[in-house]
């Protein structure tokens, strides 16, 4: 029965799965070749100085790709769940409706998940090859917020697209932007250290946001 | 139902969590004024601090005991600061307590430097820069590698992204034969290749002794400062002075300040006659000439200024003054209790984590306030909800009731 | 026989306007039973009341027993239910859809649906998205049938749909109805087709039930009376309904015997020429919802 569930939601995202992946790929690509021609062009001692004295972002290309990828990701599953109220249908099935709930979640979710960690593992490891660990590390704590902000932007959509008022949809969507704010804090790879417990903290708390705009979607609120 | 009421009081304090952050940052962004701080400089003439205050006023230039000066007998009680323009007008006095005015002393002698505890608070990458100290060529040149310093010392060459074992060997064993224990506890130069000359670093080993690190001719040089027991040093900013006197400015843990001085191959750490200070909350500024060094140190509540004779460092005057009053915490003062910031807004480091700020106890009359009228602005509730309402009101200020209102069942 | 549908006192507002007050009725196993309404009177209120989709604000629904907003999922599995519009999911194709709720349901039956969709003639690629709102019907109905449930609740199933394909629906319901004993509650507001459908009938009104007996009883008792009169006015009473003039002659609706109806006319006023005629459902449904 839960297959079903992880059909529907396939059939609804296989589209933009693979243009995501697509996109990824292609800015990965894109971003290794920038970083090699930087390279040549003012030498690899200079480039490394460079990215220790100054903290030249390596990947700015990444800055918002995951956050697109995690709101288009939850348009494309819940939008159609919005429209014409067709979440009634998915409401009528003969399954505990938190479950259903909270597998269309977990899906779009891991998803997501998969996609950030696959794209993150790729960059690192090719970074990798050229730089040395703490270069990697640099890198690694500078991307992290991005890429966590594509949870966060998931599950935010989510939130905003299942609740059924709309006066209450912008006042969701601004706060949602609010949060969505923290994660893109202008500043030097690694100042996000101490803020990380934080923002994952919130990813796993705004997993039951959805949850409240679906119990008020049965209230019938309009 | 127990699930609902649980996932709404998680939204309710989400709201108001960003309400917290949200509506003080936007009162602030809207009552922003510029505070225009007056630029003070010791006067070697007249012995006290003068004042050229920036707010636009008719006569901005006096002392700290109030007297007023005009733009010209300013400019001439300060001819250590002024003396580029007056040596061109010809109106430069030739000598000043006794001690003649030499123009190259003049330019040698200058201290410029600004602590900011950003500079301490703020993430390191664990990669250093070994320049070259004696090169060829009169300027410095980039060595193409990187290091390490923690467990050991290790050189990466850029060009291979592998680790020169050679070169860290030499090292490793030059920090060992000096008495290094590692790990290393910090590290600290300068990693600008545009600096005047280059001293290294100085790091301070595990058991707390400090160690100059640095590369003579392409071989290691590594020595142990060997600072007095009382000097737990806690940060160490270089600076490269044109009369190379001095590598940097040491602080130590109790908030004391030093300079360390090179003294015929050994280090003198010289203390500055100033109160203890807090690294992590306060600003530095210090301007000296080959009299006297001007030191404002910015605190929350105002700014203290000496005057330090520049070969002693030992304190000649002392001046206080209280840190202006803005808008925004006259505002805050009296609306926000309590409100949330994420990016360090006093600068007072470079790390981006939740604050809490209190402002004033009269805040909390806000609060009060609204705990009252909550009861009016949402009618139709049940009493256990109203109280509910004014209870969280009265914690959460403007912030709860404001996320009160958003997530407000009608 | 415990009623499969029970509605207690549901009594709802949308802001400040009454839409019902202690409404009340059942539903029995192996009835259809319409709910017939005009537009706004809360059709579709009563079925998101009785689905858990809208909370009323006093009173409770029952499907099987259980409370309409705490349906557990083996009753869900039990309810076929059609929404207004026949919404579905529409970027599945024909074969798609079939696939997705064939494992929600033990008792699928496949060649249900597949059979009403060869009457269709579209390929099982085709998108529901750009199927016309009659085969879109087509396919809601295979899903309900291939479904197999005890109760059938069906919102204005005809909306949007030709003749043809109206009476199409009609006639499968009523087939499948009589075959399996099930049980149908349906709502809409075209009555010409629930005439040969429905067993008993609910009539709607604005802010209560009016009317809620067989069809077959209105079918027989229900007649329209048409007279001439020189008054202006009659007074509304128990007896006779609606009283309106058209043109010359003046028309009133009853349940009650020819004699009985002149008798109640007759007070204070002077009438002639009184006729009765018979009526189909949907007159018997103007003459006592009244034209406007």
């Amino acid at each position: 029965m839960y297959q079903s569930i992880v059909y529907k939601e396939w059939i609804k995202t296989q589209k933009v799965i693979w243009l995501l992946l697509a996109v990824f790929l292609g800015l990965g690509i894109y971003s290794f070749m920038k970083i090699a021609e930087d390279v040549r062009l003012t030498g690899t001692a200079a480039y490394w100085e460079a990215i220790i004295q100054k903290d030249i972002s390596l990947f700015p290309f990444f800055k918002y790709a995951p956050l697109l990828s995690g709101f288009l990701l939850g348009i494309t599953q819940y939008l159609p769940e919005l429209q014409y109220k067709r979440l009634k249908l998915t409401l009528h099935l003969p399954l505990n409706e938190n479950r259903i709930l909270s597998l269309m979640l977990l899906y779009g979710f891991s998803v997501a998940g998969l996609l950030q960690f696959l794209t993150l593992s790729g960059l690192l490891l090719g970074l990798s090859f050229l730089f040395t660990t703490e270069i990697v590390y640099v890198v690694f704590w500078k991307l992290l917020p991005w890429f966590i902000a594509g949870w966060a932007a998931y599950l935010l959509t989510a939130w905003v697209c299942l609740e059924p008022l709309w006066k209450r949809r912008i006042s969701n969507m601004i706060a949602g932007i609010c949060v969505l704010s923290f994660f893109f804090i202008q500043s030097k790879s690694g100042a996000y250290q101490p803020f990380i417990p934080y923002l994952a903290t919130f990813v796993l708390i705004a997993f039951s946001f959805p949850f409240y705009s679906v119990m008020r979607f049965k209230e019938g609120i309009q | 139902m127990k699930n609902k009421q649980t996932i709404y009081l998680i939204l309710l304090l989400f709201f108001t969590g960003i309400a917290l952050w949200g509506i003080p940052e936007l009162v602030k962004t809207a009552s922003v004024s510029r505070n225009r701080y007056p630029f003070v400089y010791f006067s070697s003439i007249e012995k006290k601090f003068l004042f050229r205050e920036l707010d636009g006023r008719k006569e901005p230039f006096h002392d700290d005991e109030g007297k007023i000066y005009t733009d010209k007998t300013y400019d001439a009680a300060l001819p250590l600061f002024n003396f580029r323009q007056l040596t061109v007008n010809g109106e430069m006095p030739d000598s000043i307590d006794g001690i003649a005015i030499d123009p190259r002393l003049l330019r040698i002698k200058q201290v410029n430097f600004r602590y900011s505890p950003v500079e301490k608070n703020t993430p390191q990458t664990g990669l250093y820069i070994m320049y070259e100290s004696l090169p060829k060529k009169a300027k410095l040149e980039s060595p193409g590698d990187v290091f390490r310093l923690k467990d050991k010392i290790e050189f990466v060459d850029a060009e291979t992204n592998s680790v020169n074992r050679e070169k860290s060997e030499r090292f490793q064993s030059a920090l060992l034969k000096a008495g290094y224990v590692f790990p290393a506890q910090w590290t600290y130069g300068n990693l600008n290749i545009r600096k005047p000359y280059d001293e290294g670093y100085f790091s301070l080993d595990a058991q707390g002794e400090l160690y100059h690190i640095k590369m003579v001719n392409g071989r290691p040089f590594v020595k142990n400062t060997q600072l007095n027991d009382s000097i737990k040093p806690a940060f160490f900013s270089m600076l490269e002075v044109a009369d190379k006197r001095f590598y940097g400015f040491l602080f130590d843990k109790k908030g004391y300040a030093y300079i360390l001085e090179a003294d015929a191959g050994k280090y003198n750490a010289l203390p500055l006659e100033i109160a203890p200070f807090d690294l992590d909350k306060d600003e530095w500024t210090i301007m000296g000439n080959f009299l006297y060094w001007t030191v404002s140190i910015r605190t929350d509540a105002g700014k203290h200024f000496y005057a330090l004779d520049a070969e002693t460092l030992k304190n000649r005057r002392y001046f206080y003054q209280d840190a202006a009053v803005n808008r925004w915490n006259v505002i805050a003062n009296r609306l926000f209790p309590v409100y949330l910031t994420v990016k360090d807004i006093d600068k007072h480091s470079e790390f981006i984590a939740p604050r809490l700020h209190f402002t004033a106890y009269s805040a909390l009359w806000a609060n009060v306030l609204l705990a009252f009228l909550s009861v009016f602005i949402f009618p139709h509730r049940t009493k256990k909800k109203k109280i509910f309402d004014s209870v969280y009101s009265l914690v959460f200020g403007i912030a709860g009731t404001t996320a009160l209102l958003i997530t407000h069942n009608s | 026989m415990e009623p499969l549908i029970q509605c207690e006192d549901i009594t709802h507002y949308y802001g400040n306007r009454l839409i019902y007050k202690n409404l009340n009725f059942e539903v029995q196993k192996g009835k259809i039973l319409g709910l017939l309404g005009k537009n706004g009177t809360g059709k579709t209120t009563i079925i998101n009341i009785l689905n858990g989709y809208l909370k009323p604000q006093s009173g409770i629904c029952r499907i099987f027993g259980e409370r309409m907003d705490k349906l557990s999922p083996q009753t869900k599995g039990r309810i076929g239910l059609l929404l207004e519009g026949h919404i579905q999911h529409s970027y599945f194709n024909v074969l798609q859809i079939e696939r997705y709720y064939s494992r929600f349901f033990p008792r699928w039956k496949k060649e249900a649906y597949f059979r009403l969709l060869e009457k269709l003639r579209v390929s099982h690629k085709q998108k529901i998205s750009t199927m016309s709102c009659g085969q879109r019907s087509q396919v809601a109905l295979g899903l309900l049938f291939a479904q197999d449930p005890d109760l059938l609740i069906l919102d204005d199933f005809s909306m949007g749909l030709d003749p043809g394909y109206r009476r199409l629906f009609v006639e499968y319901l009523k087939e499948y109805a009589a075959s399996e004993d099930k049980t149908i509650f349906l709502t809409s507001h075209i009555i010409q087709d629930m005439e040969m459908l429905i067993d008993d009938c609910i009539i709607l009104d604005y802010g209560k039930i009016l009317l809620h007996e067989p069809t077959d009883y209105i079918l027989k008792n229900f007649r329209r009376f048409t007279f001439s009169a020189s008054s202006d006015a009659f007074a509304e009473n128990q007896i006779v309904r609606n009283t309106g003039k058209t043109g010359n002659r003046w028309e009133t609706y009853s349940f009650a015997s020819i004699g009985d109806v002149r008798a109640v006319l007759s007070v204070n006023n002077e009438i002639s020429d009184l006729k009765e005629e018979t009526l189909s459902l949907e007159d018997a449904f103007i003459g006592l919802t009244g034209k406007y």
